[in-house]
C-alpha cells in the first residue's frame, strides 16, 4: 500500500512539472479534468473537495480577466496554475513523507526540508483552526448575511485573524527553538 | 543546596515601553519546586518568557550558574499553556522521539526513551496517535512527556492545569509530584500549587510581592486578596 502511494505521489509530482511545458489546449482540459477527479476521489467529498480549491479557481479567473480586460492574448497560464495546484496538493497528500521523517537523519537537508514541511503544515492547520473560529463567533452577531455590520465584521475577523495567527506562530517558533530544533 | 535558577533585578518592558516587570529577584535549587502565582495579568507568563530567554530582559537570569545558552537547552524541559505549540508531528512517538534524535541520540535510543516518557504518563498506548486525536488532559501529559524525554535538570511549566478537569487535575499533580528534579511553575491554581509547590512567590502588577513557604503564603487571606487571587 505505501509502495503505491509512493509510485502515484511520484508520479503525480512528474505529472506537476510536465503540466508547465504542455501547451497543448486538449492536453491541458484533460490534466484540468484529471486533477478535479483526483482531488474528489482523495478527498472522498465531492462538494467538500470543490469548495476547498474555490480560492485558487478565483485566483485563476482573475487571471484571465485582468488578461481580457488588458487586452492581450490570453494564454494558458491560468489553466495551468490549476492544474499545478490539483496535481501538487493530491501528490502531498499520497506521498507518506511523514513516515520518512523518523528515518532521516537530522542535520540533513532532506530532514530539513521534512521538518519544514511538517512545519508549514502545521501552522496551516493552526490557520483552518482560527479561521473557522472566528467564522463561528461573527456567525452568533450577523444572522443576516448583508445586514447591518455583516461586511465590516468580516474584514475586523479576517484582521485580527493575522494578529491571532502571528501570536501562534511565535509561540510555536519559540516551543520548537526551545526543543532544540534551531540547534 | 545547589542553585539551578538564579534570577537578579529582572526588569521587562515591551517595545522598551514602560517596564511590566520590575526588579524580580529569587533563585530555585536543586530538585526544588516553586510556585509562581499571580491573577491574569500579573506578568507569569512573561516572566517565564524571560527566564527561557525569548523576551530580552535587563538583569541577570542563570541557569546553571551560566546564560542559558544553546549548548545547555538540553537541560532544560518546558510545557508550554497550549500543547498544540509544541506537538505536531504525524504521531506521539514521532512527537517525544524527534528532539532527542535532534540531539544526536540513535534512533533505538529515542524510542525506548519516549516509550519510557509516555509509560510514565500513562500514554504508552496513545503513541501511534497524532496529538490532534487525543483530549485536552492527554495533550497535556504527552507534551510532558515531550519535556522529560530528554531528561532535563529543571522544568518550566506554564499554566499546566489551564483548561483541566479535576481528573486531569489529579493525574498531573501526582505525575509531577514525583518528580526528582527543579519545578517553576506558573499558575493561579491554588490548590494544585499547594500541593505541589515548596515555595511561592506572588506577583502582582509585575512585582514579587511576597515569597515564602507555600503553607505560609496561603493562610495569608489579605496576601491573596490584595494579589487578586481569591
Amino acid at each position: 500500500m505505501k509502495l503505491l502511494r509512493w509510485a502515484s505521489g511520484l508520479g503525480l509530482l512528474v505529472a506537476t512539472v510536465a503540466v508547465i511545458v504542455v501547451d497543448n489546449p486538449f492536453w491541458l482540459v484533460g490534466a484540468l479534468v484529471l486533477g478535479f477527479a483526483l482531488r474528489a476521489g482523495i478527498w472522498r467529498n465531492l462538494s467538500a473537495s470543490l469548495w476547498s480549491a474555490l480560492p485558487i479557481v478565483l485566483f485563476a479567473v482573475a487571471m484571465v480577466l485582468m488578461q481580457w480586460l488588458a487586452r492581450v492574448p490570453v494564454t494558458s497560464l491560468a489553466a495551468k496554475t490549476l492544474a499545478v495546484f490539483l496535481f501538487s496538493t493530491a501528490a502531498f497528500r499520497l506521498l507518506p513523507w511523514t513516515d520518512v521523517i523518523a528515518t532521516t537523519r537530522p542535520g540533513t537537508v532532506f530532514h530539513g526540508l521534512l521538518l519544514y514541511l511538517l512545519f508549514v503544515r502545521h501552522f496551516v492547520n493552526i490557520l483552518t483552526a482560527e479561521t473557522s473560529r472566528i467564522l463561528q463567533a461573527r456567525s452568533l452577531c450577523v444572522v443576516r448575511p448583508y445586514g447591518r455590520g455583516a461586511f465590516s465584521s468580516l474584514a475586523w475577523g479576517l484582521a485580527s485573524l493575522f494578529s491571532r495567527s502571528l501570536a501562534r506562530a511565535e509561540r510555536f517558533y519559540a516551543a520548537q527553538l526551545l526543543r532544540g530544533f534551531a540547534e | 543546596m545547589n542553585t539551578v535558577l538564579e534570577v537578579r533585578g529582572l526588569t521587562f518592558g515591551y517595545d522598551g515601553g514602560h517596564p511590566c516587570l520590575h526588579d524580580i529577584s529569587f533563585s530555585v535549587g536543586e530538585g526544588e519546586c516553586v510556585g509562581l502565582v499571580g491573577a491574569n495579568g500579573a506578568g507569569k507568563s512573561t516572566l517565564l518568557w524571560c527566564l527561557l530567554g525569548l523576551l530580552k530582559a535587563q538583569g541577570v537570569v542563570n541557569v546553571f550558574g551560566e546564560k542559558l545558552r544553546k549548548r545547555n537547552l538540553g537541560r532544560i524541559g518546558v510545557v508550554f499553556q497550549n500543547p498544540e505549540d509544541q506537538l505536531f508531528m504525524p504521531t506521539l512517538l514521532q512527537d517525544v522521539t524527534l528532539p532527542l534524535m535532534n540531539r544526536g541520540a540513535t534512533a533505538e535510543a529515542a524510542a525506548e526513551k519516549a516509550q519510557a516518557a509516555l509509560r510514565s504518563m500513562g500514554l504508552e498506548d496513545l503513541g501511534h496517535r497524532p496529538a490532534t486525536q487525543l483530549s485536552l488532559g492527554e495533550r497535556k501529559r504527552a507534551s510532558l512527556a515531550a519535556a522529560l524525554a530528554g531528561s532535563p535538570e529543571i522544568l518550566f511549566l506554564d499554566e499546566p492545569t489551564a483548561e483541566l478537569d479535576g481528573r486531569s487535575v489529579r493525574q498531573l499533580t501526582r505525575v509531577l509530584a514525583d518528580l526528582p528534579i527543579a519545578r517553576v511553575i506558573t499558575s493561579h491554581h491554588l490548590d494544585f500549587l499547594r500541593s505541589l509547590a515548596s515555595r511561592l512567590l506572588v506577583l502582582w502588577q509585575g512585582r514579587i510581592v511576597a515569597e515564602g513557604p507555600t503553607q505560609q503564603i496561603l493562610s495569608d487571606t489579605s496576601l491573596l486578596e490584595s494579589a487578586g487571587l481569591v
